[in-house]
């Protein structure tokens, strides 16, 4: 598969988050501004592209039986890895994702990835899928944190600009998160039935 | 049969703990890179938020971890830290760092106190335990301009409480626990003398 | 006490997991078609999150604070995790077979779900107790069981009778129902117990 087309996948027809929909709970959660969604959406793909590589690149010595465990401890060690720099480097991201960072361990994107993908494919092929699935996730984020900025703090790029004064707060709050999500999900599966 | 069946426990526990072992590794040696920057970033955290209620020189003042006040209100806040200003070696007052509990965990402010009595600035540090776009909103300028020159005596209190503190839109909870917080700064200052 | 009473209330109503923290989406989302699978569910992760919460506060406190392994705590965490409900599924399947039935088959999902490492993590976090820890983390569970079960029956009868436009079918309709829910447990953030 060409790059250009794994990258349509990843984005659109095969988006992790909106058509497979895992992945959720950072999805919710870390889309209150658009700078949080981003720093998500790229910690996570970071995790991914390292651990898609390194599982390819060990696929053939992890035994089959404790390949779950071993996939763990790789991505485990990644996340504490981009937890540990974020709160060195760029400690705002870090303290307004918080929790949220070493959850990344169980974004189910990542583990399910590993096992669907990276552990029966080279290097190369991993690496790309690791980055397209990345991109995917990381379109969804900032489709759901545009959405909730605007509406819920009635603002653009993470407070840069005021549109207006009176926001609808519910839309940051987690109500307006599943709200978004139900509306972004029942959009996509609209242009994607046209698409058939 | 058992022997082999041994052989491939050995075998299989063998790699998870190479695997282990060199995530482990690696872990340490970022450690080491990151465990600095980490350090000073802390240290700086506090000293913006030093300088943003108090101009003057500061020495910490040793607090025990877990160290709490109960305000007159019955509300039991802990202290994080605690500073003696001075000012060109005129005593300036004391800054303290509060975490009073909001929504959803410690609120960590920073409290300036005068000699004469007066709060003369708070800056959240961190309100990253609340919500967001409500009770996070305390991290604003625009709320915390609100506390400077109030009476440093135990009173401040959010309007709903017979204050004069106008609380956040929808987070009277983060609002209140700030207040309080400020009250339970002046409560250590004074008996630090 | 006071304080024991004000986390299960924080845990249960006021920060549930699901819906206000989103830790455990998944599951949520996906083992809620049928209100008995999602008390199966509901009870077996309040069983974990219970253990885990036990288990990972006496590691970080006798092993990895001791030994300035900090940084550690999301592997360690996360590897614990793991066996332990390798070695609950085990169990169960030896002594109580009728348990193992009921619950057997969420077990695997649990290890990946976000709302036991969340646990763990944020008792750490919030410097709980022993005690303070094992109560978070069994009131937590129930808080995660009563979101299930109450959002299984929505859609049991969404499933059943409700009309939608065909693109909400399925998933949205439900994200849907969900923030409703969402919206009806922000009522409970007025209540405190100082």
């Amino acid at each position: 598969m060409s790059f250009g087309k794994s990258l349509k996948a990843g984005l659109f027809t095969d988006n992790p988050t909106l058509v497979q929909m895992i992945g959720l709970c950072p999805t919710l959660a870390t889309t209150t501004s658009i700078v949080n969604g981003i720093g998500m959406g790229l910690s996570a793909t970071a995790v991914l592209i390292c651990s898609n590589i390194v599982i390819a690149l060990l696929r053939k010595i992890i035994p089959n039986k404790v390949r779950i465990a071993a996939f763990i401890t790789i991505i485990a060690g990644f996340v504490t890895m981009i937890d540990l720099l974020l709160q060195a480097f760029i400690p705002s991201l870090s303290a307004s994702l918080g929790l949220y960072i070493p959850l990344i361990v169980v974004n189910c994107i990542i583990l399910g990835r590993a096992e669907a993908f990276a552990s029966k494919n080279t290097v190369g092929q991993s690496a790309v899928d690791g980055i397209v699935m990345g991109l995917g996730f990381t379109f969804a984020l900032i489709l759901m944190s545009i959405v909730r900025e605007l509406l819920g703090a009635g603002t653009i790029g993470g407070g840069a600009v005021t549109i207006f004064s009176q926001p609808a707060t519910i839309m940051i709050l987690p109500a307006g998160g599943f709200l978004t999500l139900g509306c972004i999900i029942a959009v996509m599966q609209k242009l994607l039935k046209k698409g058939e | 049969m058992a022997v082999k069946q041994k052989n491939e426990f050995v075998q299989l526990g063998g790699i998870l703990c190479a695997i282990t072992l060199v995530v482990s590794l690696c872990l340490g040696a970022v450690n080491a890179i990151t465990v600095d920057p980490i350090a000073v970033q802390n240290k700086l955290k506090t000293e913006n938020a030093l300088a943003q209620v108090m101009e003057a020189d500061s020495e910490e003042i040793e607090v025990p971890e877990g160290t709490t006040v109960t305000t007159d209100s019955g509300t039991s806040v802990e202290i994080f830290s605690a500073y003696k200003m001075t000012k060109d070696g005129q005593d300036a007052g004391y800054c303290v760092e509060v975490g009073p509990t909001g929504f959803g965990g410690a609120v960590d402010t920073m409290v300036g106190i005068s000699t004469d009595g007066k709060i003369t600035g708070i800056s959240v540090i961190s309100a990253a335990s609340e919500t967001p776009g409500l009770g996070a909103r305390s991290t604003e300028e625009e709320f915390q301009a609100q506390f400077k020159d109030q009476p440093a005596d135990g009173t401040v209190a959010v309007e709903k409480d017979g204050g004069s503190i106008v609380a956040l839109t929808g987070a009277t909870i983060t609002s209140r626990a700030v207040s309080e917080g400020v009250n339970a700064a002046v409560k250590f200052a004074a008996e630090q003398g | 006490m006071t304080s024991i009473l004000s986390i299960s209330l924080g845990a249960i109503l006021i920060n549930n997991f699901i819906l206000s923290q989103f830790l455990g989406c998944c599951p949520f989302f996906g083992v809620s078609k049928k209100i008995d699978t999602a008390f199966g569910m509901g009870m077996a992760v309040t069983f974990v999150m219970g253990l885990a919460s036990a288990v990972t506060w006496l590691i970080n406190t006798f092993v990895l604070m001791p030994l300035g392994l900090g940084f550690m705590q999301t592997v360690a965490f996360i590897l614990v995790i793991a066996t332990l409900v390798q070695f609950i599924e085990m169990f169960l399947m030896k002594s109580m077979p009728a348990l193992y039935q009921a619950l057997g088959i969420f077990l695997p999902l649990i290890t990946t779900n976000c709302a036991v490492l969340g646990v763990a993590l944020q008792n750490v976090q919030k410097g709980y107790n022993f005690l303070e820890s094992i109560v978070y983390g069994v009131t937590g569970g129930l808080g995660f069981m009563l979101a299930i079960v109450l959002f299984a029956s929505i859609r049991e009868r969404l499933d059943a009778s409700a009309e939608c436009p065909k693109c909400f079918e399925g998933v949205p309709i439900a994200l849907i129902s969900a923030s409703l829910m969402a919206m009806a447990f922000l009522g409970f953030s007025g209540m405190k117990i100082w």
